[in-house]
């Protein structure tokens, strides 16, 4: 019964945290600095800067980021421009389109998505890595468009 | 039957569909950020925000928020703590739990009883009227 609580518990904490740390409602707004988040970000305005996201990053359909991103997953409806570093999972929706350089182990692009630059895959443990002459790393140039 | 109108409050809000858009959320434990925000309608704040804050419509400083910065705007109601210049064309208000700290630049002030000011006020009126020399400007503590 009481681990029956203790679970219970979880969640009505994580209610608590719903309530969002910053909202910004209206038809536009551009916001330019340095951005550390612990959790997650939802943007459908213009960001630009430095953005430091704990868990999940996602631009909306009308976002337009331009940054320099570290997160652990990013979801991309919208444009994004800059150098990302995802620990987790890179998702080019449909409608996303992102220019620059991407660092993750996991990148999808959707039918439609499009993305031109770098892929880095940070897979490789660090020192297998340096070991390997630079013409073998696991670097490959992407150029999407449909 | 299927279609059949609820009256339990599951029917959508209209009210909150026809609402303006929700442009950037942040969700989770902290969030600190710097920089330059022009932000055309509102924005309320429960992190830690410094810079230069530009509001077109209500800036809300919540219980857990925590601004440093410039900031002009229509109207501001502060219930959490800020630090810095604000310049507000409409009403500000310092609720109960809010504290503040700078210069207020308005012409209509509300501090609720336990709400904290440390500053200047400066009436936007009065520098239309007269030579700044003139200006109504007042030094005030309050702490209830």
């Amino acid at each position: 019964m009481e681990y029956t609580q203790t679970f219970t518990d979880v969640p009505r904490i994580d209610a608590r945290d719903a309530t969002p740390l910053l909202s910004v409602v209206g038809t536009s707004a551009r916001l330019q600095g340095t951005f550390e988040i612990a959790e997650a970000i939802t943007i459908e305005c213009q960001v630009g800067g430095e953005l430091t996201v704990g868990s999940r990053l996602v631009i909306g359909q009308s976002g337009v980021v331009t940054a320099d991103v570290r997160t652990v997953d990013a979801v991309i409806h919208g444009h994004y421009e800059g150098n990302l570093i995802a620990t987790g999972n890179v998702e080019i929706a449909a409608t996303g389109h992102v220019m620059g350089n991407i660092q993750t182990d996991s990148l999808v692009i959707a039918k439609g998505g499009f993305f031109n630059g770098n892929v880095a895959s940070s897979g490789a443990a660090p020192a297998a890595k340096a070991a390997r002459s630079i013409h073998l790393l696991e670097e490959r140039r992407a150029s999407v468009a449909r | 039957m299927l279609n059949r109108p609820t009256q339990n409050g599951f029917v959508p809000d209209p009210g909150r569909l026809s609402g303006p858009a929700t442009l950037l959320t942040i969700t989770g434990q902290t969030a600190r950020m710097h920089g330059r925000f022009d932000i055309a309608d509102s924005l309320h704040v429960e992190c830690e925000m410094g810079g230069e804050l530009v509001v077109g419509g209500q800036l809300v400083i919540g219980e857990k928020g925590e601004v440093n910065a410039d900031v002009h705007t229509v109207d501001a109601i502060i219930q959490g703590s800020y630090a810095g210049n604000l310049v507000a064309t409409g009403t500000v208000e310092i609720t109960a739990t809010g504290r503040v700290t700078g210069n207020i630049e308005t012409d209509s002030l509300v501090i609720s009883k336990g709400g904290f000011f440390n500053g200047n006020v400066l009436r936007t009126r009065a520098q239309q009227a007269g030579s700044p020399a003139v200006v109504d400007e007042e030094r005030l503590t309050a702490a209830l």
